[in-house]
């Protein structure tokens, strides 16, 4: 112990007469310290011989004025209780402290592996993922790919199957902008479907006689159309009713149409 | 003893593989709305050009109005130059390329073979395919070499496909129709 920290110690104490155990060996070999121990002691007789002046009737007149003007605090502070202070945590604790949390530090990096081993395995929105740089429309992508599709059918079923496809892909492109988008572009969405589903999906539908193929394929095109036709209407049925004025008509018009272009397929099918 | 560990390390996996597997978010609808404003005027026409294609019945008539599209198709690239937008050019370039490669090609391929030099329809198939050429090749040339729209990859990259599309289609052979 050095000499300022015993110093230090000994001011610090309540009675300088009494050092404490720790301090004993340092005073007993520094003749110093134990001078400025003396000193400490002088000083604190001194101040005990100090004249102190009766402050009893400050003291009455003070709590006079407090007891006249009613109390500062008028309601009793309450401390809230927690629900840990209350122990209703206790069980669950219990519990935590049973977990061996070596096995939960495995299950989070299996849990980690394994999300990324599908983040990294399996292809999000196609294949291109939306945080791409350029806003890339798959809609037109998928409408070139029709168009080369039916650059290369030689028949009215594999044309009747792209223009289903083509037909779906317009309901969805207004089913995703329904909300924000212009009355004039939702107008155009429904107009388009309309092309596509009376001037596409219907005419290759007539085109597919009975006697062109094996009646079970030929129905299997025409149902394959009528469930996407099908779907169309129920989709544009559904977002009419919460479409905002803009859009409900447009909605209805593509709702109408597939109910339309579906019933004329049934037809066909039926052979009607 | 040993099964709650296991119990916890499966929850955690389940958790985790449940999480994964939810959809990916696609585009909000206010991009939706913005990509449909970019590509309306190319879905009404593409529309049209669908329809028309299948009212087609020779390989003639199908690379005829496959040749309407790319000529669509080139319409927007050049537009995408002009605005140096680059990613427009580089989308609108692959579009271009495969309808070029995917559908044009194969039907001038085919009614070369099915269409007798000596009948009229010849005229029409040199005249349908030097057209795709001349557009193609005018198309790839648009896309400058330099600049700052020219010197990024994109463009770079956009150029090169319309240049191979261009060099896919080729030239029409040589006349071969007899006076």
């Amino acid at each position: 112990m050095t000499c300022d920290v015993a110093r230090n110690r000994l001011l610090a104490l309540p009675d300088p007469t009494r050092p404490t155990d720790d301090l004993l060996p340092h005073l007993a070999g520094c003749a110093a310290c134990r001078a400025v121990q003396a000193e400490a002691v002088r000083l604190d007789a001194l101040l005990k011989r100090l004249p102190v002046p009766s402050s009893e009737e400050r003291k009455q007149a003070f709590m006079n004025r407090l007891d006249t003007e009613g109390p500062i605090i008028r309601t009793r502070p309450v401390v809230p209780s927690t629900l840990a202070d209350s122990g209703a945590f206790k069980p669950v604790v219990k519990w935590l402290k049973r977990i061996d949390w070596r096995y939960v530090g495995g299950g989070v990096a299996a849990a980690v592996a394994i999300g990324l081993g599908i983040w990294f395995l399996v292809p999000r929105n196609g294949g291109v993922t939306k945080a791409d740089p350029p806003p890339r429309s798959e809609r037109l992508e998928r409408m070139v790919k029709y168009t080369t599709d039916l650059a290369k059918a030689r028949t009215p079923q594999e044309r009747l199957g792209v223009y289903g496809n083509w037909s779906a892909d317009l309901q969805g492109e207004a089913g995703d902008v329904f909300k924000v988008a212009e009355r004039d572009e939702m107008i155009s969405l429904a107009r388009n479907f309309e092309e596509m589903v009376n001037d596409g999906v219907v005419p290759q539908a007539r085109q597919i006689k009975p006697g062109d193929m094996p009646p079970d394929a030929r129905s299997q095109a025409l149902n394959d159309a009528m469930k996407k036709l099908g779907d169309a209407q129920t989709e544009a049925s559904r977002l009419a009713a919460e479409a905002p004025p803009n859009a409900r008509d447009a909605l209805q018009r593509i709702a109408k149409t597939a109910q339309d272009g579906r019933r004329t397929l049934s037809d066909i099918a039926q052979g009607k | 003893m040993r099964t709650r560990p296991l119990l916890v390390i499966a929850a955690f996996a389940a958790l985790s593989a449940w999480v994964s597997a939810q959809p990916g978010s696609g585009p909000t609808a206010a991009e939706s709305l913005k990509m449909l404003r970019a590509n309306r005027g190319l879905y009404e026409d593409l529309t049209k050009h669908a329809l028309a294609l299948g009212r087609s019945n020779t390989s003639l008539d199908r690379a005829d109005e496959c040749l309407k599209v790319t000529e669509r198709l080139a319409r927007e690239v050049r537009e995408a130059v002009d605005r140096k937008d680059t990613d427009r050019l580089a989308e609108l370039s692959d579009h271009l390329n495969t309808v070029a490669t995917d559908g044009l090609a194969p039907n001038l391929s085919a009614a070369r073979n099915d269409i007798n030099p000596q009948s009229l329809d010849y005229t029409r198939l040199q005249d349908v395919h030097q057209h795709a050429f001349d557009n193609l090749s005018r198309t790839a040339t648009a896309v400058p070499t330099d600049g700052e729209l020219g010197t990024s990859k994109r463009a770079k990259d956009a150029r090169e496909k319309l240049a191979a599309a261009a060099a896919h289609i080729g030239p029409p052979p040589p006349d071969k129709k007899v006076p």
